[in-house]
């Protein structure tokens, strides 16, 4: 028997190395795994390094951006350009609350106040293939991060924690082609599920055909996955299509959040389902 | 005795590299432009090990790296494993049978699997009802990843070589370095 093995030495390898990733693969279990213990030396090992590759990358681009290339000009537009995003924020903001206060007022004539607690993170990496998109922030269970809080910017929706270290959190942002966010459009109320799909934009599934969605339309947090508040800024529609037949129909949307240049984040430690 | 030591390290360095490896994909090529020619080294490092190494040797090595670069990304657990492993067996069964592990072949068999990986989402993404999500992506990064896979694996071939010339994991580095007295 034992001989009979040695001499087919090869095929049993290759038929063993074969069936590992079956009896192992699982696609769908993506945001419930934590880090074991190999994944957590190796980020140990790597998370440094790649904190200050991309700290040297940042400061070498800003470099080139503010000293060497227009000066004042980039400066003055920069500011320009985030004063902008803040303020249509807020506006959006503010929409979403008159919306909201009158419907509430209309139903139960209160208003609700909240305080969320967060924490700023800065991303130290990016996905190591390009077919998935999340990202690493440089704050983790000692700053009570958790798996599933929710992660945002000023300028809306990042994603949420897939999994995290004493010190390193991995963010699966909702670019990424697994991800799901339950999503309201914020004129009409109509409903949807935003799905990952490029670089630079979105899918809303699940939207009726009936349902009045319109280019420019903004897409907000529904709030009932029990991940992202109420409320938060998700995109804007950037095509509409309805096909000839089906009970849906297909919305583009392009994130509030500009993932090329995220820097910082905020981690939202306790989610409260109404902002 | 010094031989013998650097042979067995060759084993330890390569995984060094795989930690290189996940640490420059996810930083330097995390950046516009830079993101549309993100290389796949380890996949080029899978069909180098198919050609190269012994399945034993070189499926524990695989399998070791494929760890390294699931806890770098947001891929569904094992994805790697999966990809990189079949990568492996599929270059080491074609050099033990149909394929001259070359370095002609061996730009052949990375462009075809890294396709085979591209298309192998689009079809994971498609048993969970997504798959119309990533075909626009896949179309952009199409070309400019197999092209990059295809300049970069002789350069990797020649490095690797190299490395196992120089701690005399490869069958004819006691020749050359005894001709080369010195090195």
């Amino acid at each position: 028997m034992l001989k009979l093995i040695k001499e087919y030495r090869f095929y049993c390898t290759i038929a063993l190395l074969f069936f590992i990733p079956i009896l192992s693969l699982n696609t769908s279990n993506k945001a419930e795994t934590d880090f074991n213990f190999f994944d957590k030396t190796i980020v140990f090992i790597t998370a440094p390094i790649q904190s200050m590759i991309t700290l040297t990358i940042d400061h070498a681009a800003r470099f080139m951006q503010n000293y060497i290339f227009l000066v004042n000009t980039r400066r003055d537009f920069s500011s320009v350009v985030e004063e902008n995003r803040k303020l249509l924020n807020t506006i959006h903001n503010f929409k979403e609350m008159e919306v909201e206060n009158k419907r509430l007022r209309a139903l139960l004539q209160f208003q609700e106040k909240v305080e969320e607690k967060k924490i700023t993170a800065q991303v130290i990496a990016k996905d190591v293939s390009s077919e998935f998109r999340s990202i690493r922030i440089n704050k983790g269970l000692n700053e009570g991060i958790q798996r599933g809080m929710a992660v945002v910017t000023h300028e809306g929706v990042v994603g949420k924690v897939l999994r995290a270290t004493a010190e390193y959190s991995d963010v699966i942002t909702m670019l990424d082609n697994l991800s799901s966010i339950d999503a309201i459009v914020q004129r009409s109320r109509a409903r949807g599920v935003i799905e990952g799909a490029t670089d630079a934009s979105c899918i809303l599934r699940y939207a009726l055909r009936t349902d009045d969605i319109e280019v420019d339309d903004v897409i907000v947090s529904s709030g009932l996955d029990g991940i992202y508040p109420k409320g938060l800024l998700l995109g804007k529609v950037l095509k509409v299509s309805k096909k000839s037949f089906g009970v849906t129909q297909d919305v583009e949307v392009r994130p509030s959040v500009d993932f090329s240049k995220l820097e910082e984040v905020l981690v939202i430690l306790k989610p409260d389902l109404h902002v | 005795m010094y031989r013998n030591i650097l042979r067995n390290l060759n084993f330890v360095i390569y995984l060094f590299i795989a930690l290189a490896i996940a640490t420059v994909q996810s930083t330097i090529f995390g950046y516009f432009p830079l993101n549309y020619f993100q290389p796949d080294v380890l996949l080029i490092l899978a069909v180098f090990m198919g050609f190269r190494r012994d399945v034993f040797e070189g499926g524990i090595y695989i399998i070791l790296a494929s760890m390294v670069l699931e806890a770098h990304s947001g891929a569904g657990k094992n994805f790697f494993l999966t990809t990189y492993l079949y990568s492996f067996l599929v270059a080491k069964i074609l050099s033990r049978t149909v394929v001259v592990p070359d370095f002609f072949s061996s730009i052949g068999i990375v462009v075809v699997l890294s396709l085979l990986k591209r298309v192998g989402i689009l079809v994971l993404l498609g048993l969970q009802g997504r798959a119309e999500n990533g075909l626009s992506h896949f179309l952009v990064y199409l070309v400019p990843g197999l092209l990059v896979q295809a300049t970069l694996t002789p350069l990797c071939f020649n490095w690797f070589t190299k490395l196992d010339l120089r701690t005399y994991k490869d069958e004819h580095a006691e020749d050359e370095y005894d001709i080369n007295k010195g090195l």
